[in-house]
């Protein structure tokens, strides 16, 4: 096994797009399962809805969007691009927005059943004791919903890191910005570099392995 | 005691399962031989295989995918008759290990194409790229694609690959290319003259043919690949001889390519 | 004073339940809500605390308006000034004893308010264990010492002793009525014990399908409850048809056992563990210390 300097660049560049698309999942993430969780309004089942998409829809049709929206010429794309000269097709921005959408569901719905599974009447415990909502997620919510934090940090983390269709779609292929393992690795297939693919395959195999391990340690800790 | 004789019964059951099996096999010895086509090439080949259904009656289905992942395929075992690449490297490759059955042949010279649809110049040659609307560019994969070879060494050779290096973004192959130049996602983008010519072309305004002399040809050949019984063989063999006829020429001629 | 005029539409398993109640609670009063459950009890005490909304109605303490559908006020439970008592304890199980009182001062001299309670409540010796490491009465006394942080002028207790077993029910009503005592807060509890009720509250509200049928003194009331009757509270251990045509009910209440025979129709919905009242017309005993 080889690992040339591209390699490692390659490799950090997916580790730093898991880890962007989970601090950000991770902060829109709590608010979403959050407001899922408690909240009495009807739009609930649609939001729920559109969060779980991702699992079942095929990458391409996020990809496929992403690229008619975010191009400059288009809506979307053109006011980010003249706004903030932000492009998001062929981008590491856009890598991360695109992974956002497509790995919502890993975060929000271990969050959510985390929100689900500590009883009402601590929150409300919490009211009566004069603390706002946000003290109540912050104190009394989160810290007792710890292994749902993990795991959604854990799924979505490893779920990033094995994205392959939207990134084939909207990332370009740029080596340094755009070329994710999962890219690479199918490159390396196409030119018959099947040594290269198996060190880029080998390494994801252990890296996603010993991230997940920990949250199915946990869990068999638990029931023993 | 010794049975003198079995008598094999097929249960009901079973009935099915063989009959489905049977379907199955037979239908795929009556299949219609199946083309890999290069994505270059996909725009021309609705009007190859008309062309050959006019001549013998035969259908001939078409997969369409970069020289390099069909090639991949066909090695392993991908049920694929007659590939037309866009290179002669990967049709080489399978006739060294023995999966082609003849020796491939050129059967047309790519040229490469700068094309445009968001407004930018291109009649000047590869000097549009240095239009400062030009943001990104779409190239091919130079390392499986050869309109992405013939790309980055037209810009080598025009002076202009430093310049703009910063800006090429990569498709896996010409098909992508035309996605990224056709949804505006790129400004500016190198693919095939069949692309542009086709439909997915449009406007003349909108493109313009890289000076030859600045790439290396782009030989593209086509081989039968050695599979199947002697009648698919000699099934496949007539599509490929077919890409030499006259006919088959005129239309590479008309998709904008070069011949051998 | 504690004022409310409620009502709200529930759906319980028997069907659809209007709850309309009226009344007012002096200030240092101990009232006790008493009542088969599915009365309304719970849900009357969390429109108090704001946990729940009423359908109409006010709710006020002193001065201040809390609740409001008229002029659509609803004041957050974290705003309303009371401490309430929940029937699960409700203690944080990720803080310690000390952080659950500590959490509940907030910041202002957190330790100090903490080391009050932790003393009075006679749990300074638990204060840095987890509440899954205490026993449902220590539970019980951390949720009572942790609502009383605050020092409410209003304290909401929702069948606080019922998970207990005797000994340290009594233990707790002790402290209760000592606390009482000395904060001079008014409290509202929910509860289906009789002797609890008589023991702590100055007076009692029964109810039934969501409405007062009885107010007054708790010895008069359940005294008086079936015309100068004897109740006793038990659980049903048997049932044995009679030759007759009616039903033997046996109900156990504390070490001894009642028999009471029923007609067939009264008995029909009469099951094995069900909690019961035996009345006793015949007696006339008037005791209710206990």
């Amino acid at each position: 096994m080889e690992l040339t300097s591209e390699m490692v660049g390659t490799l950090l560049l997916t580790l730093k797009l898991a880890s962007a698309t989970t601090l950000i999942l991770l902060a829109a993430g709590i608010p979403i399962a959050y407001w899922i969780a408690f909240s009495p309004s009807r739009l609930r089942p649609f939001a729920e809805t559109l969060i779980s998409m991702p699992l079942v829809l095929p990458p391409t049709v996020l990809g496929f969007y992403f690229l008619i929206a975010f191009n400059p010429a288009g809506a979307v794309g053109g006011a980010l691009a003249s706004l903030f000269d932000l492009r998001l097709v062929f981008s590491f921005p856009g890598l991360v927005v695109a992974s956002v959408v497509y790995s919502l569901p890993f975060m929000v719905q271990p969050l959510q059943s985390g929100f689900r599974s500590i009883p009402a009447s601590l929150a409300e415990a919490s009211a009566t004791l004069g603390k706002s909502r946000f003290q109540t997620l912050l104190r009394v919510l989160l810290p007792g919903m710890k292994p749902a934090l993990l795991s959604g940090i854990v799924l979505s983390f490893a779920h990033t890191i094995g994205e392959f269709g939207v990134v084939l779609m909207i990332g370009g292929n740029i080596p340094g910005v755009t070329r994710v393992a999962s890219i690479a690795i199918y490159d390396e297939v196409e030119v018959l570099h099947y040594a290269a693919a198996n060190t880029y395959a080998l390494i994801l195999i252990g890296v996603t392995f010993s991230i997940l391990l920990p949250v199915y340690w946990k869990r068999s800790a638990r029931i023993w | 005691m010794i049975p003198t004789g079995t008598t094999y019964r097929i249960s009901p059951p079973r009935r099915l399962v063989f009959l489905f099996f049977l379907l199955i096999f037979t239908g795929l010895a009556l299949r219609a031989q199946t083309v890999a086509v290069a994505a270059n090439a996909q725009y021309l080949i609705p009007d190859l295989t008309d062309a050959f259904k006019r001549a013998t009656g035969k259908t001939i289905r078409s997969v369409v995918g970069s020289s390099g992942a069909l090639s991949s395929q066909i090695r392993n075992g991908a049920p694929f008759d007659v590939l037309l690449s866009a290179d002669t490297a990967y049709p080489m490759g399978l006739w060294r290990d023995g999966i082609a059955l003849d020796t491939p042949r050129v059967y047309a010279f790519g040229t490469l194409i700068l094309w445009s649809k968001t407004g930018i110049s291109v009649k000047g040659g590869l000097s549009a790229l240095l239009d400062p609307a030009v943001k990104k560019i779409a190239v091919a994969n130079p390392r499986n694609a050869p309109y992405g070879a013939a790309a980055i060494a037209a810009l080598q050779a025009g002076g202009l690959y430093d310049a703009v290096s910063s800006k090429i973004v990569y498709g896996e192959s010409v098909a992508q290319v035309n996605q990224y130049v056709d949804s505006r996602a790129a400004e500016i983008g190198f693919t095939s003259s069949s692309a542009v010519v086709s439909a997915a072309g449009g406007d003349a305004r909108e493109w313009v043919r890289v000076d030859t002399s600045l790439y290396p040809p782009i030989p593209q050949a086509a081989l039968v690949v050695r599979r199947g019984s002697p009648g698919d063989a000699a099934r496949a063999r007539e599509f490929f001889q077919f890409l030499f006829t006259p006919e088959a020429r005129s239309i590479f001629l008309r998709y904008g390519y070069r011949l051998p | 004073m504690i004022r409310f005029k409620v009502r709200k539409m529930l759906h319980a398993s028997s069907g659809p339940m209007l709850l309309s109640v009226e009344e007012e609670v002096s200030e240092g009063e101990f009232v006790a809500l008493y009542g088969p459950s599915g009365a309304g009890k719970t849900t009357l005490l969390r429109m108090i605390a704001g946990l729940t909304a009423p359908d109409e109605g006010t709710v006020s303490a002193g001065a201040e308006c809390w609740y409001d559908s008229r002029s659509r006020v609803n004041l957050a439970t974290r705003r309303r000034e009371l401490g309430f008592v929940f029937q699960d304890y409700a203690l944080f199980p990720h803080m310690t004893v000390r952080g659950n009182l500590e959490y509940a001062a907030g910041s202002r001299d957190r330790s100090a308010v903490a080391d009050e309670l932790l003393g009075m409540t006679d749990l300074r010796e638990l204060a840095d264990r987890f509440p899954g490491a205490l026993s449902g009465g220590q539970q019980q006394r951390v949720a009572l010492a942790r609502a009383l942080v605050r020092k409410p002028k209003l304290l909401l207790l929702d069948e606080p002793l019922s998970a207990l077993d005797r000994a340290a029910r009594v233990k707790l009503q002790d402290e209760l009525l000592e606390l009482h005592a000395r904060f001079r807060m008014t409290v509202i509890m929910v509860s289906h014990d009789v002797a609890e009720i008589c023991r702590l509250a100055g007076r009692v509200l029964s109810l039934e399908a969501g409405a007062v049928v009885h107010r007054g003194v708790p010895s008069d009331l359940f005294a008086a409850s079936s015309g100068g009757a004897f109740t006793i509270e038990g659980e049903i251990s048997a049932l044995v048809k009679t030759g007759a045509g009616g039903i033997l009910v046996s109900v156990v209440a504390g070490a001894n056992i009642v028999r009471v025979e029923v007609t067939e129709k009264e008995g029909s919905d009469l099951r094995v563990g069900k909690r019961v009242a035996v009345t006793s017309e015949l007696l006339n005993s008037r005791i209710v210390k206990l």
